[in-house]
Formats: C-alpha cells, sequence, structure tokens
C-alpha cells in the first residue's frame, strides 16, 4: 500500500478476515463457512499470538495489495483470485493464516458435530471419553499375521559384508 | 533473566545427576533404593495431568503451539533455544523429559546393530553384545509396563509383555491386508502404554493424542511411573534447577553442579561424590562443553575430542496414503499399530549399509489432518475444501520410516555463538547432514512404503522426505544419539561400557548420548535398559568409584 492509503479502520479489519475466512472455508450443504462459527475471531487471536501483535494489519495489507481494494468489497469470483494472489505473494504469511483457520475451523462445536454427522465417531477433544475400540485379538488372521515371517540375524552370524556401497561421506569418524 | 545471586551450598549428596528423563529417574531410582543420598536437578518443573490439553477443545492448537515437541516452537522459560538451520530438534524440558510428549514406541535393537564395526566398519562394535543388553531390557520393561505380543520371528525370543498389545482398529485391519498381499514381515507394535491394568494405573482409552503426553499415566511418562517411587526411595528432585557447568577439584574427579533456581535466580553448587549427566544427546555435550577449564579446555570429558560429534537421529520419512476403507486414524494411539522389520538388516544388493523400519502410524485430528497430517498433504481451500475432508478425513493412515544413520563427526552439537538460554547460558549449536548412504537407503524405504500404499489401494499417496527448499533435508529430530559415545577405547569415545567418562572417573553419562549406534526404531527402550545396566553397576561398585 501506498504511504498515504488510509489506514483501515479496525472494523475494516475485522471485515477482512471475516471475508478472508470465507473465502478459505465458504462452507457447503453440510459444513458451515468459518465465520458463521467464529474461526476468524480465533484467527485474528492466534495470529497475534503466533506472529506477533502487528499480524493482523500484515495480513489485511497483504490483502489489500492482492485485492487492489478491501477483500470485502470483491464479488466472490473477485475474492478467490485476490486470495490465490495473495498466496502467491506472500506464501509464508499465506501458510500460517490457512493453517491458523483450519486449527480454529475444526475445534468450532458446529464443525465437530458437523463431522459426526458423517458417521464418524469423533469428540469435542481426546479426553475423557476416548475412543472404545475392539481389544487386540491374537487369533492369527485377525489382529496378528496367519503366517509369521521374519528373520534376524544372532549376535555370533554377524560376519563383514561381501560387498559395501559407493562410498560414504568423507568425514565419517573412523572405526 | 534473573540475575543470580551470591553462591549457596546445600547439604552434599553421594550422587547428583543432571535431568529428570528417562536416565535421570531410572539411575535415581536405583541409587535411591540402595540407600544413598540421590539429588536429580532439572531445569523445568512437574506436568500435572490438568495441564496437558487433551480436554480441551483447542487441543490441536496447543499442540502446535505451547505443547510442540519442539523448544524453539514452544519458547518456555525451561527449554532453551536450538540454533540450527539443519533440522527441527525436539525434546520436552522438565520432569519427566521427553517422556512427557512422545509416544512410547517400545521396539528393541537388534543383535546385528551392536556389531556394525564387524558387519561393514562404517559403524562402530558396541563393547558388548546384545545378549548382555537383553536382561536389562526386561526390568526395563516391568518398570514401563510394555504392550505387545510374543512370537515375533524377526527378534530374538524375549520375557513376557505386562499387557496385551493395544487395539490395533480398521486401521490395523486394513494395512495388515497390504503386508499379506507384499509378504512382508509385520508385527503388533511394542509401546510402553498399557493396554491392561498394570501397577495401579489406567488403562488407555485411545484417546489418540499421545504427542501431547498421556494425563491418564497409561503412557510410560517417567514422571507419573517412576519418578514417585524414586522419590518414596527417598531421592530428591529438585525442579526449576538449571545446571550452568559440573565442578572438578584438583584431582581432576568431578565436585558437583553449578545450578541456577530459575525462579529465584539463586546460584548454588550442589556437591557430590558422583555426577551423573542424564541431560538428552544435545544437552549433555552442552553441559560437557560448557564445564571447560584450563585443565579441560575442550571441555569435561572430552580428551578424545568426541563430545558433541557422531550426532544420529536416524534417517526420517514419512509416507501418507489414503484408501476406500475405513480407518479412523483419530483413533487409538498414534504409533500402536505395527511395525515391519522386512528391510532392518542390511542387504548391499540394494546399495546402501543398514536398514530401516516401517511403522503403521494414525494422523490425530480434524484440524491436524486438514493441516496436512505429518505428510503435508494439506486441504485445499476454497470450495473444494469439504470434499477433501470427506474423502479423506477417517481413511488414511501414515507410513513412519525410521532409517539407522551412521554416525558421522561432523554431525555434532557445538556451542553456538549467538543463542543463550533464559539464564543466558550458551545454546547448543546442531548441523546435522544426512549421508549419502543414508539417503539411499530413505529414498529407497519411500518406494517401499509406495508399495504398500498400492497394495492397499490406495487412491491418495504424499510423501514428506523431509527435503526443504535451499535447506535440503532438514527433518525434524526426536531422537537425540551418540554425542558422548561408549566404547573401548579411550580415544575413540567418551564413556567406557559402564556409561563411567574415561577422563573423569567419578563422572558418568546415563542418556542416549552414549549409544554409539542408533538402530533403525525409537531409542527409550534401549537407552532405559542402558540406565538401569550402568546405574546398577555403579550402585554395586559405588565405594570403589568414591574412593576413586
Amino acid at each position: 500500500m501506498s504511504n498515504d492509503a488510509i489506514e483501515p479502520t479496525f472494523a475494516d479489519r475485522a471485515r477482512e478476515l471475516q471475508a478472508l475466512a470465507d473465502v478459505l472455508l465458504p462452507g457447503d450443504g453440510h459444513f458451515p463457512p468459518a465465520s458463521a462459527v467464529g474461526a476468524h475471531g480465533l484467527l485474528s487471536e492466534r495470529l497475534r499470538e503466533r506472529l506477533g501483535g502487528d499480524a493482523v494489519n500484515s495480513v489485511v495489507v497483504a490483502l489489500e495489495t492482492a485485492a487492489g481494494t478491501s477483500l470485502a468489497a470483491l464479488d466472490g469470483e473477485g475474492r478467490i483470485a485476490a486470495v490465490r494472489r495473495f498466496a502467491e505473494n506472500q506464501p509464508e504469511l499465506f501458510a500460517a493464516v490457512r493453517s491458523t483457520l483450519y486449527f480454529s475451523y475444526y475445534q468450532a462445536p458446529l464443525v465437530v458435530d458437523a463431522v459426526r454427522a458423517l458417521g464418524i465417531a469423533y469428540n469435542d477433544a481426546p479426553q475423557p471419553h476416548g475412543y472404545l475400540m475392539d481389544p487386540f485379538d491374537p487369533t492369527p488372521g485377525k489382529d496378528a499375521p496367519s503366517l509369521p515371517r521374519g528373520s534376524y540375524i544372532p549376535t555370533a552370524a554377524v560376519t563383514r559384508l561381501p560387498t559395501l556401497p559407493p562410498a560414504t561421506h568423507p568425514t565419517r569418524s573412523e572405526q | 533473566m534473573i540475575a543470580a545471586s551470591a553462591g549457596t551450598k546445600p547439604d552434599r549428596a553421594d550422587v547428583v545427576i543432571v535431568g529428570a528423563g528417562v536416565g535421570g529417574a531410572l539411575a535415581s531410582l536405583v541409587l535411591a533404593r540402595a540407600g544413598l543420598r540421590v539429588v536429580c536437578l532439572e531445569q523445568g518443573g512437574w506436568t500435572r495431568p490438568e495441564d496437558h490439553p487433551h480436554a480441551s477443545p483447542d487441543w490441536e492448537w496447543q499442540r502446535a503451539t505451547r505443547w510442540s515437541t519442539a523448544p524453539n516452537v514452544r519458547r518456555l522459560p525451561q527449554d532453551y533455544p536450538v540454533d540450527s538451520s539443519d533440522e527441527l530438534t525436539l525434546m520436552w524440558n522438565g520432569v519427566g523429559g521427553s517422556t512427557t510428549v512422545y509416544t512410547a514406541t517400545w521396539p528393541r535393537f537388534r543383535p546385528s546393530d551392536f556389531r556394525k564395526g564387524t558387519e561393514h566398519g562404517l559403524q562402530p562394535d558396541w563393547p558388548f553384545a546384545y545378549e548382555d543388553l537383553a536382561p536389562w531390557y526386561e526390568r526395563h520393561d516391568q518398570l514401563a509396563g510394555v504392550s505387545g505380543l510374543l512370537g515375533d520371528r524377526a527378534m530374538p525370543e524375549r520375557g513376557p509383555f505386562q499387557t496385551r498389545p493395544l487395539p490395533p482398529g480398521s486401521l490395523g485391519r486394513v494395512v495388515s491386508r497390504g503386508f499379506e498381499r507384499l509378504g512382508w514381515h509385520w508385527w503388533p507394535m511394542p509401546c510402553a502404554i498399557i493396554a491392561e491394568e498394570y501397577d495401579g494405573r489406567l488403562v488407555c482409552n485411545n484417546c489418540g493424542a499421545c504427542q501431547s503426553g498421556c494425563p491418564r499415566g497409561s503412557l510410560n511418562d517417567v514422571s507419573l511411573t517412576i519418578w514417585p517411587k524414586a522419590i518414596a526411595a527417598g531421592a530428591e528432585l529438585r525442579p526449576y534447577s538449571r545446571v550452568e557447568r559440573i565442578e572438578t577439584d584438583e584431582r581432576d574427579r568431578a565436585s558437583g553442579a553449578v545450578y541456577v533456581d530459575r525462579l529465584t535466580g539463586i546460584r548454588s553448587m550442589q556437591e557430590a561424590d558422583i555426577v551423573i549427566v542424564a541431560a538428552n544427546g544435545v544437552g549433555t555435550p552442552r553441559l560437557l562443553l560448557l564445564s571447560e577449564s584450563n585443565r579441560f579446555p575442550r571441555g569435561l570429558a572430552n580428551s578424545s575430542d568426541q563430545v558433541g560429534r557422531n550426532l544420529m537421529h536416524h534417517g526420517l520419512a514419512i509416507v501418507e496414503a489414503w484408501t476406500q476403507e475405513r480407518t479412523d486414524p483419530h483413533q487409538g494411539v498414534i504409533s500402536a499399530t505395527f511395525i515391519s522389520e522386512e528391510f532392518a538388516e542390511s542387504d548391499p544388493a540394494r546399495g546402501f549399509v543398514n536398514g530401516f523400519t516401517m511403522h503403521i502410524v494414525r494422523l490425530n485430528g480434524a484440524g491436524f489432518q486438514a493441516n496436512g497430517s505429518h505428510s503435508g498433504n494439506v486441504a485445499p481451500w476454497g470450495a473444494a475444501h469439504h470434499a477433501w475432508f470427506r474423502e479423506h478425513f477417517g481413511y488414511g493412515f501414515g507410513m513412519l520410516l525410521v532409517g539407522d544413520d551412521l554416525p558421522i563427526a561432523e554431525n555434532r552439537v557445538t556451542l553456538s555463538e549467538t543463542a543463550t538460554d533464559s539464564n543466558g547460558i550458551r545454546a547448543p549449536k546442531i548441523s546435522y547432514k544426512l549421508d549419502p548412504n543414508d539417503r539411499r537407503m530413505m529414498d529407497f524405504a519411500i518406494d517401499r512404503a509406495k508399495d504398500l500404499a498400492a497394495a492397499v489401494d490406495a487412491f491418495d499417496v504424499k510423501v514428506n522426505d523431509f527435503t526443504q527448499p535451499g535447506l535440503g533435508y532438514a527433518p525434524p529430530a526426536w531422537h537425540l544419539l551418540g554425542t558422548c559415545r561408549m566404547g573401548s577405547d579411550p580415544a575413540q569415545s567418551v564413556v567406557n561400557p559402564w556409561g563411567q567418562s574415561w577422563d573423569v572417573s567419578n563422572l558418568f553419562i546415563m542418556d542416549g548420548s552414549v549409544l554409539p549406534t542408533g538402530s533403525a526404531v525409537n531409542p527409550t527402550s534401549t537407552i532405559g535398559a542402558l540406565t538401569l545396566r550402568a546405574a546398577t553397576h555403579l550402585r554395586d561398585r559405588f565405594g570403589d568409584v568414591r574412593g576413586g
């Protein structure tokens, strides 16, 4: 942005993060969009934790540079194109945003419910319940091999290999 | 940083131990039970069960940040930075050491691992054989509580497991069919996580978050399994005590450890007749190098110039695959399905010496899986995200490839010129490059993992060989081995077969730094067995060692 650009207000920044979150995780008929579960709020908090106090502003500036205007002012296709440019221009910052948003999204209770609704047992958190699993069945062919395989070289049978592979690192310890 | 105050002098101990991880805990147990006054100094604090993130909805975020296994990510006060662009060093600094956050994967080394000097000469022979260590593996297992199945033909006969194996689940049944189709060895992975009641501990409830530790105590976190016994036997564990150097006397014997109380800034000298360093394969050489003096200008116990050298981590790659069948890889112990030792022995026809093992592993929760799990297969953003998630979540598994890396003299721990910890003590600097032999091995291993993915009809496969643009191979480094290796020759090793310094007769090392080779499996089972062997030997000869 140019030096004489108008500094985005806090409301602007919030709208930009909300728009970004919904471009990255737009939702479908089953999963809610990111902003509907508040993931963009956690995103701002965690970007600060991960990248420092100016992180949100850095993301907003990067977005508006990529968009040429406010991301929120663009239509759907325009937003996607702008975010794609953001990812290309600043891949490390974009990757941090994306990973932080994914973590924030998948901890939301409604998203956990949506995962469960796929028919998958999935807890709000690993404890205290854990997961019920069938105990190990030692019957061959069940949880153990039907035909045990494998071998090892006993101590007394270890001898010099007949050939050695190509030379290795020159600074290896001499032994 | 808190400025250290003038020194204090606690009561003299028979033994001072630096580090409260698996080595420090087991050594404390053995020596305290013998009636010796044992003081263990640990720079971190205790972790309470409720401190773990397992019951919080943000458990995955915590796992990625303050519960990261990398001190350079966590940056907690008890951590020290690791100066390296060659790797992401992993460890936990606190009571329990890295057993606080590990997977408790518990295979043993193979007999040939102790004879690599004989086999090809690119690694040393150990100063003793597998058979010498076998009884100590058994004793360690009894303390740790190990789940597993007898009858594995890929390993020597062994004593009983404490519990049956952990549940392999639907993932196990899918992957075992692939192994059977290929005709490869596979076997339930031994884990120091209990599947049945043992030693008053809760049975694992398959929550799947082992990499943030185990608040139930089902997993062998030595802060929960060993330290209570050691303290009951009389050992004194002094947390928040950061050791900055080992002092020596006019007879060139260790006289004790100088440490800073991180809470008060008070510096103290803990005198003792015997000093044991158990600060892991990075912390131990760091401390010995920090303990340089006019008499020991290259650092303590370093007349061989081997302190810090020969760093091994294991060659590492992860391949993940997704199948049409449900695997539910968010459920169950992360590493407790199978191990394949099909390629664990050397076969020069493959173009490299040594071997690797393949571990079938799980993938954590939804956020972690969307972020690429262990392989970097990150879910796409935008409209395609949710379709990707439906196809992948619940249908994947990982193949962790662990190779026996060669000990290279220039792969080493030194002292950083720039980085310090929160007490101003110089941080370690790590240089680590994968030997071409080991690169060939890991490439071969990746191809075999692709074979297994094909054998289960995987529809998507992602390879993480930990190669980064501009950096080359830069892996997460969990196993910190070899930097103060034991041997029979004082010119080529730091300690003798009992962990005793060749240079300083009342200084012992009991952690992963003494391993001459790293095998192709997780080392904690072996580190503990070695510690029990060395500590028992010290106990039985304590008077002689104390007398010098």
